[in-house]
């Protein structure tokens, strides 16, 4: 064996490695992103079969995948869902740090409501040598580290919202001519039933998982699970 | 390329989100105005093949079952209105609406290019047009 494939066999050894501990560190993320592309590409050919159906039985012309994916149809679909999901979280990540649910291991203990102490957080004078550079800054810098997770989830619910609204008023108005009826302007959508029918339909379930999930998790278990206490842990018992 | 932090990540997701919600290339609503406008025009000169080529598949259809005649007889048969000129314009996905001076025709995307599928509509409040032609 030459120096060369020496070389090489031992950086495909080493970048084997890298990859390894790259998906043992970020295996929770690389998995759900995985999960995220794999349902958005099955609910695109679903979709697709379900737009074509009602092509037919309107007597219209069926359309080609990639038609599809880049109709005004599918962003809607596709935008309705996100924006409730980033709201459960921004809503959660807001009400809990005011609200609490005593024995759940997703809130703070009772008493312990609010912001927090400059030393519980690791802030200004408190930060450590490891805490980011903006913790320990002060003025706006330190403010919007401080909300930085509410502020980008917060942005990204309502620009999905945005989004939903933009193309669920052209694939509303596309199903309205296809039955011989007027359109309506974007302003006139927000406040029809068919934008806040798939607005609420997903909030309300958001909604009811999340308090499950509060309820719940004071009584039950999931052994190994950080979002379960331990499972020897007594109910009223927030950690 | 390496990601070098969550923004970006999140900048390129909602890249492909906006592409995402940008339609592919469909005909205009300027172009359904024009296809609406000669379709008015057969029917006000009595070209008939001139109409029924302009046409959606299903609309073909229905004339022909309902007056029992070739498109091109049948169509002039029906005491369409004569148009006249387009007045305004408006299509969402594969849908349009245009609003010509003395009717209102809705068309669909048949074969890559306007085609009429609904005219002679009237307007019912807020039920569907009332059509003299419907596609289905």
């Amino acid at each position: 064996m030459s120096a060369f494939q020496r070389a090489s066999a031992s950086q495909r050894v080493r970048a084997f490695k890298r990859l390894r501990a790259f998906l043992r560190d970020n295996g929770l993320s690389t998995a759900f992103l995985l999960l995220f592309l794999g349902a958005l590409a099955a609910q695109s050919f679903a979709g697709h079969a379900t737009f074509n159906d009602t092509q037919v039985s309107d007597g219209l012309e069926q359309i080609g995948y990639l038609q599809y994916v880049t109709s005004s149809s599918f962003a809607a679909d596709v935008a309705e869902n996100w924006q409730s999901e980033y709201l459960q979280f921004f809503l959660y990540i807001a009400v809990t740090v005011w609200l609490v649910q005593r024995g759940s291991p997703e809130s703070k203990k009772p008493g312990e409501e609010g912001p927090g102490s400059d030393a519980d957080q690791n802030i200004h004078a408190s930060a450590t040598p490891s805490s980011p550079r903006w913790a320990a800054a002060d003025g706006l810098r330190q403010t919007l580290f401080s909300n930085s997770l509410l502020i980008v989830m917060g942005s990204i619910f309502v620009l999905s919202w945005l989004a939903q609204s933009v193309a669920g008023v052209v694939a509303f108005d596309e199903q309205q001519l296809n039955s011989y009826q007027a359109a309506v302007s974007w302003a006139e959508y927000l406040i029809e039933p068919d934008f806040w029918n798939r607005t609420l339909q997903n909030w309300q379930s958001e909604f009811l998982a999340v308090g499950s999930m509060v309820i719940l998790s004071v009584f039950l278990r999931q052994r190994g699970s950080p979002e379960s206490k331990p499972v020897g842990a007594p109910h009223d018992d927030a950690r | 390329m390496r990601i070098r932090h969550p923004l970006a990540l999140l900048a390129i997701i909602a890249s492909a989100a906006a592409a995402t919600g940008c339609s592919a290339a469909l005909p205009s609503a300027a172009a359904a105005a024009d296809v609406a406008s000669r379709f008015s025009a057969a029917i006000a000169t009595e070209d008939g093949a001139a109409a029924c080529g302009l046409l959606a598949p299903g609309a073909l259809h229905t004339v022909e079952e309902a007056t029992g005649a070739s498109c091109p007889t049948g169509i002039l048969s029906l005491d369409l209105p004569s148009g006249g000129p387009a007045v305004g314009d408006e299509a969402y996905g594969r849908a349009a609406v245009v609003r010509l001076e003395n009717d209102t025709v809705f068309l669909t995307i048949a074969g890559g290019q306007w085609a009429v599928r609904a005219a002679g509509c009237t307007p019912n409040g807020d039920a569907p047009y009332d059509c003299t032609v419907t596609g289905d």
